[in-house]
């Protein structure tokens, strides 16, 4: 699926880190896709369930402070038009030791940090274009 | 970007759209299937994911049931285009054995599966290089491979040392034919490099 060849997908990034969600979406954004940030999971559930079209998929770090990542997509879990968005779960422990939580959450993928951006803008198509197939 | 077939990584998310009749008893016992993928970069990833996993299966899977779900749990991959070294991984998991830890009340309890019975992984090795391949279709035949490579006294004897040279170990995944295995894991190594150069 090249750049130009494709439909532009909407992507939403949470993370607690405002330099991350500025790497994030700066980059996304040179590569064709729509994104928004958040560096408040708070804010960004309540921006879905105001109403605010939904994503096409998900970007979500594990650990923040307040509503962590698996409390935010277990929230979206109970709405109906929220609850098929594909997630990608970002955590930044040193080792993949969590417990398969993220899998309910509605979680299609789990990335360790760091990432190399590339390797990010290959997962996100991957997780809609495999999906849509 | 050619993700190829990257739709056979992806059955539906949920057990219904997954073959049941594809699933052993021991496994429709512990709910309906859903996949769970990691993005893979190191065979030390693989590992951890393994362990994980274990951990999981035995707080919620009674004691005689353990290995039998290790067989039964389907294993796929694969590679991720443009990288090196990443791959993703998905096992299919049953429902309850997702469930999150602090829901259990069963305890813990220590039990070695023998993942020694496993296959081992085929070794070609040439002047230059090293490649360890292991056919892999469920969770044991992954953890079939953790484990060999974990070995120091088959490793030995193979002449494999992996602990210098483990930073420059490159995985890949090669598609099988879904029957005998799903996929064929890859390991591939330069035999005069080590992480000192």
């Amino acid at each position: 699926m090249n750049h130009s060849d494709r439909e532009t997908l909407h992507v939403w990034a949470i993370d607690d880190e405002p330099d991350v969600i500025n790497i994030i979406c700066d980059f996304l954004r040179g590569e064709g896709f729509a994104v928004e940030g958040y560096t408040d999971s708070n804010a960004a559930f309540e921006s879905l369930m105001r109403g605010a079209p939904a994503p096409d998929v998900l970007l979500v770090d594990i650990m923040m402070p307040g509503m962590d990542g698996y409390d935010f997509c277990q929230r979206l879990q109970q709405d109906a038009r929220l609850r098929e968005i594909p997630v990608i779960f970002l955590t930044g422990k040193d080792r993949i030791d969590d417990s398969l939580r993220f899998v309910n959450c509605g979680g299609q993928l789990y990335v360790k940090k760091p990432f190399h951006l590339s390797e990010l803008r290959d997962l996100l198509l991957f997780c809609t274009s495999a999906l849509s197939s | 970007m050619n993700f190829g077939d990257s739709s056979e990584m992806l059955p539906p998310q949920t057990g219904e759209g997954i073959d049941t009749n594809e699933l052993g008893l021991t496994a429709t016992k512990y709910g309906p299937t859903r996949m769970a993928r990691y993005l893979l970069r190191s065979f030390e990833d693989w590992f951890d994911v393994c362990e994980t996993i274990h951990r999981q299966i035995l707080e919620k899977v009674e004691r005689d049931d353990v290995e039998p779900i290790y067989h039964e749990i389907p294993c796929w991959a694969m590679a991720v285009p443009n990288t090196v070294s990443s791959v993703i991984i998905g096992l299919g998991i049953p429902g309850s054995i997702l469930e999150s830890s602090h829901t259990s009340t069963r305890p813990v309890r220590p039990l070695r599966v023998d993942f020694s019975r496993g296959a081992e992984p085929a070794i070609k090795k040439t002047d230059s290089t090293v490649v360890l391949a292991h056919d892999i279709k469920c969770l044991f035949d992954l953890n079939a491979f953790s484990h060999y490579l974990r070995d120091p006294v088959k490793l030995k004897a193979q002449g494999i040392e992996l602990t210098s040279v483990k930073r420059s170990i490159r995985m890949t995944v090669k598609k099988r034919d879904g029957i005998r295995a799903n996929f064929a894991l890859i390991l591939t190594y330069n035999r005069n490099a080590s992480d000192g150069q």
